[in-house]
């Protein structure tokens, strides 16, 4: 791919956040993340505009919407889905990658990926709240805290509590009465995780995935996930600079293709 | 047999259409040929038995799906369309007529030979309700069904029960046969809460099939079907006859074949002749010719050569260029319409209703000759056979990859899914399986949707990097 | 409870000449929804959100088994041209016909039901109304037939006449209001409605046998005849004395005769073999003053109609008032639900 003066847009509208990204075929010019909020399309058009003046563009070429929410950014020329534009935004922050999972807000997902970023084969899992970045922000309010601070307390913990349940409404009780019964914090915080990294991980091993595997969401941006997921698959993990970006990298070097 | 829409052939592009353009479009329709297209002929025209009516009519009465489905435009499939929905209504006009009306459940189709073969006699499956709450996309049924403790962790054929218990699907069946055994165990469960609740059930005993023991499952089947003759002979008071049998067993094969050619049409190379949930209504008139075989054979025939037509002059839609096996029936029929809109095109299936394909031959005993084709049964014996059914559909079709669509709750679903997941992978082919979504939960729907389109998007990147 | 059957259900036994558990309970609760639900005629006459949440919440309030679109029988009219007078707790009133002189006919268009007059008003509550509860309940749409269409455009009086002195010209406006009138139920069709048609001012009460015979039924006959290419089963209502004209009443093709006065075993004698009958509890009997034995009205009814061997639906001889007392309704409508066939599964 070259650059030939031409910018193109990925814009990932996900559950929680919606994230920019332009492209001149060959740099990454702009990148910009906003709330996700009740109107995802006028968020997504924000977020564009936003991504747009940073660059000191008026316009893209081409724009491609992709996230659960693509269908609401109407100015965009086309959508695809989540699952092909993380391949194709992982095939360039990590070429070597065979492999990646994703964890976003509301679901997570698996995916083997071939030669150039074509997706082999992919796996989901968005029927319910666990094995998502939702479960962990549930579980960290209901022990009063952040989901940094939740990671981080994590990160402390050598011996995670194990937490038997995947439903996210009895993981809740579960947690406190681990809290009662006198498990730490960082261990009960750990064991979260631990949940959550050994649910995407059977899912994933449906797929049979090759290493290497990357990880790229929002989530991978918690190392103490990153450390739970690393040991549930029994690998070492890789995590691209702007894990969050990924979707909207993938979808803006699909939309430089497509001018 | 009167073939009235011969001389009325639509000139028009082979194309998706809805409701909505249905309604209007019918208009032009000529008032004869919606005046003489009628089921149970030989009633001499009854008032009743008009059915070409265009989908807008079954909407209004509460088959809230057909506004939101993609119909094929042609005239052929607007009669299948019309035959199909009139069926409930058809039940109970047989009724009145003085028909018996026969409950076949649990065997899909391997007994309606038999059972039609007794005079004035017509059969139908109450295992089919489970369509109902989706096309009225409603849960009028499964409440009813959860009042017997049949919920969510049972099968869509939980409808039946509702059908039983609310009396107003069809009119009290004359017999309820209930095939029970190597089959499907959540209609089991839905059939003995049937029998549990009074309406007794002629108990069928289907066998495990295994090749070591082929010889031993037919004769005992061959006798589940002669215990069944006599059940009909006290019912009816009528003997079985051979020659009775034989007419029926002509049609019956008759209607097969032309399915297995529509079957072949679907899958022709090309351009996509015919929209997915058509092929599915063609391919279930095998079970119990939507209670007129006659008729049925006719509007089969009419379809068929509308096909054949359409393949010989390279007319279809265009945009569905990628062949998807289809496994298992879809119970929302809206997710084949998703499949199309994403450039997908169903060019072959596996029903769970190999049982209904293959010819019944002549040259044995009726009673062998049932249980024979019976034992070629999608749900009977091993997982791998049925995978290996899926495989020759993708090797007959040329399949860019299938498509899965379970049922939460369905006791076969999660053992064959993975089976069937791993023979296609190994075949290299992609493959997608989901759990189809209760009616009206939008959420779960737009995943599967979204599952769907990646799905497509992976296959349509690989074929062009391939191409490329 | 577990087997009872819904509305659904029942109506849909009775169109295919099965006898469900029991007759239907339909009491047209029209205009006086607006009244349960607490918004004036106004807004429930021009807001198909309200006038859609008023049927529901009286729906859910009374039990009766039918969703009811109507608000006024001047739609179509309206929507051509002529002015009608809306007022905030009265049904819609006629103020100025669009033709005021015979000629003006030719200048009618068929109004367009997407955009033109109230029209959408219906087609916005037929459809929250169908995806609300469709499935269960069966949603009508009430379409006024040609002859009562022609007289809002042209004013009752001077339509009436016409027929006597200008017939020519009556049917010329009696074409263009049935052409009106099919494209209307199209639509309401697709919305997810069944159409039922009203002809108050086919009453036997205000015209007579023969003006119903040569202006009346003939258009209502073709519009039934459309719609029965679509094989609708169409209620037709007169409202009004129409015991002098039972005998015609098939010949518009009607599946369901929806009667006002009438006698109902008398109906039944006269047609009850070629047509279902809907019918007939005295409207006024509802008002909260009235001293008419509705309970009693309702018994008889029930004990009458049942008898009908084309089927029966429990029904006001017309609209309820908008000012019906609820314990009334309610009562009547518990004793409809009450009663059974003699139903054998």
């Amino acid at each position: 791919m070259i650059s030939n003066g031409k910018i193109s847009a990925g814009i990932d509208i996900g559950s929680r956040s919606v994230k920019v990204v332009l492209w001149d075929g060959l740099n990454v010019t702009s990148r910009t993340i906003i709330p996700t909020g009740w109107y995802p399309g006028d968020s997504a058009a924000k977020a564009y505009q936003a991504a747009l003046s940073q660059a000191g563009l008026e316009r893209a070429e081409h724009i491609l919407a992709t996230g659960y929410g693509r269908f609401k950014a109407d100015f965009a020329d086309g959508q695809v889905t989540e699952i092909t534009t993380h391949a194709k935004g992982i095939s360039l922050t990590l070429p070597q990658a065979r492999a990646l999972i994703d964890i976003g807000g509301q679901d997570s997902k698996a995916m083997i990926i071939g030669e150039g970023g074509i997706v082999r084969d992919f796996a989901m899992n968005d029927r319910c709240a666990a094995g998502s970045g939702k479960f962990l922000e549930y579980l960290s309010s209901a022990m009063a805290m952040g989901v940094e601070e939740f990671a981080a307390l994590g990160m402390e913990s050598n011996n995670p509590a194990l937490i038997s349940t995947v439903c996210t409404v009895f993981a809740e009780t579960e947690v406190l009465s681990l809290l009662a019964e006198g498990v730490s914090k960082q261990d009960a915080a750990a064991g979260v995780h631990r949940a959550i990294a050994k649910r995407v991980a059977q899912m994933a091993a449906s797929l049979h995935p090759p290493a290497p595997i990357a990880f790229a969401g929002g989530v991978a941006l918690n190392q103490c996930m990153v450390r739970e997921l690393s040991n549930a698959l029994g690998c070492d993990i890789i995590v691209p600079e702007y894990p969050l970006f990924n979707g909207a990298l993938g979808a803006a070097v699909i939309a430089f293709e497509r001018i | 047999m009167l073939r009235p829409h011969k001389n009325c052939h639509q000139k028009m592009r082979a194309r998706q259409i809805d409701y909505r353009e249905w309604h209007h479009l019918f208009r032009q329709i000529p008032e004869e040929l919606v005046e003489s297209t009628r089921y149970y002929r030989h009633l001499n025209d009854a008032e009743w038995s008009k059915y070409l009516f265009p989908p807008s009519t079954h909407a209004v009465y509460g088959n809230r799906l057909l506004r939101k489905l993609k119909f094929d435009n042609s005239l052929a499939s607007l009669r299948l369309w019309g035959f199909a929905m009139s069926e409930g209504e058809r039940l109970y006009r047989a009724r009145q007529s003085g028909y018996r009306v026969i409950a076949e459940m649990g065997d899909l189709g391997a007994v309606t030979p038999l059972v039609h073969s007794f005079p004035d006699t017509i059969s139908f499956y109450p295992d089919c309700l489970w369509w109902t709450p989706f096309l009225m996309e409603s849960h009028v049924l499964f409440n009813e069904a959860a009042e017997f403790g049949l919920g969510e962790d049972c099968c869509f054929v939980r409808a039946a029960i509702g059908g039983y218990s609310k009396r107003a699907y069809f009119p009290k069946p004359d017999l309820n046969i209930g095939v029970t055994g190597a089959t499907c165990d959540d209609m089991a469960a839905v059939m003995s809460e049937i029998a549990l609740s009074g309406d007794e059930i002629h108990w069928f005993e289907l066998p495990h099939r295994s090749e070591d023991n082929f010889q031993y499952s037919k004769k005992f089947l061959a006798g589940e079907h002669k215990k069944l003759c006599n059940k009909m002979e006290e019912l009816t008071g009528v003997k079985f006859s051979e020659s009775r049998f034989n007419d029926v067993v002509d049609k019956v094969n008759r209607l097969r074949s032309l399915i297995k050619e529509c079957k072949e049409l679907t899958a022709a190379d090309g351009l996509n002749p015919i929209g997915g949930i058509e092929m599915m209504n063609v391919e279930f008139s095998a079970l119990s010719y939507y209670a007129d075989l006659d008729e049925c054979l006719s509007v089969i025939e009419d379809f068929r050569d509308m096909l054949k037509a359409r393949v010989n002059a390279k007319e279809g839609y265009t945009g569905q260029d990628i062949k998807i096996i289809w496994v298992t029936p879809a119970a929302d029929p809206i997710l084949i319409n998703y499949l199309e809109e994403l450039g997908g095109r169903i060019a072959g299936s596996e029903y769970v209703i190999n049982q209904v394909t293959s010819r019944i031959r002549k040259d044995c005993s009726p009673f062998e000759a049932l249980a024979e084709a019976q034992l070629q049964g999608s749900l009977m014996g091993s997982s791998a056979f049925r995978a290996q059914l899926v495989l020759d559909e993708i090797e007959r079709t040329k399949a860019d990859g299938a498509i899965i669509s379970g049922i939460f709750g369905s006791s076969h679903c999660p053992f064959e899914t993975s089976i069937i997941i791993k023979a296609v992978r190994e075949k290299g082919l992609p493959v997608l399986a989901f759990d189809t979504a209760q009616p009206g939960k939008v959420k779960l729907q737009s995943q599967i949707y979204n599952r769907m389109q990646a799905f497509m998007e992976s296959i349509r990147i690989s074929r062009s990097r391939y191409a490329g | 409870m577990p087997g009872e059957m819904n509305p659904r259900e029942r109506w849909g036994l009775l169109l295919i000449d099965e006898i469900p558990d029991r007759p239907p309970v339909y009491p047209l609760v029209t205009s006086h929804a607006a009244a349960a639900y607490g918004c004036d005629l106004i807004q429930y006459c021009t807001d198909g959100e309200v006038l859609a949440e008023a049927q529901l919440y009286a729906q859910r309030l009374y039990q009766h088994e039918g969703l009811s679109v109507f608000t006024d029988v001047g739609i179509i009219a309206e929507a051509m041209g002529s002015k009608y007078h809306l007022r905030e707790y009265e049904v819609p009133i006629l103020d100025s016909p669009i033709i005021q002189n015979p000629e003006a006919v030719e200048d009618l268009r068929i109004p367009d039901p997407v955009q033109d007059g109230r029209l959408p008003v219906y087609l916005e509550a037929i459809d929250k109304l169908y995806t609300a509860a469709g499935d269960i309940l069966p949603v009508f749409a009430f379409i006024p037939c040609p002859f009562t269409t022609s007289a809002g455009l042209r004013g009752t009086e001077e339509f009436l006449i016409s027929t006597a002195l200008a017939p020519e010209n009556a049917h010329k406006l009696l074409e263009i209001s049935l052409q009106a009138a099919v494209k209307f139920c199209d639509e309401c069709i697709l919305a997810g409605a069944l159409p039922v048609l009203v002809d108050p001012l086919a009453s036997g009460s205000v015209i007579s046998r023969s003006t119903f015979s040569q202006f009346a039924s003939p258009y209502t006959r073709r519009l039934i005849e459309h719609l029965h290419r679509y094989d609708l089963d169409i209620m037709l209502h007169i409202c009004g004395d129409t015991s002098g004209m039972l005998d015609l009443i098939p010949a518009t093709g009607a599946d369901l005769f929806s009667m006002d006065k009438a006698d109902i075993s008398s109906a039944i004698a006269i047609c009850g073999d070629k047509i279902r009958l809907a019918g007939n509890l005295p409207p006024h009997g509802l008002l909260e003053v009235s001293r008419i034995d509705m309970a009693q009205k309702a018994e008889e009814a029930v004990e009458k109609g049942i008898t009908n061997p084309k089927g029966f639906v429990l029904s006001t001889g017309c609209e309820a008032p908008i000012k019906a007392s609820p314990e009334k309704l309610h009562k009547i409508i518990e004793i409809g639900r009450k009663s059974h066939y003699d139903f054998k599964w």
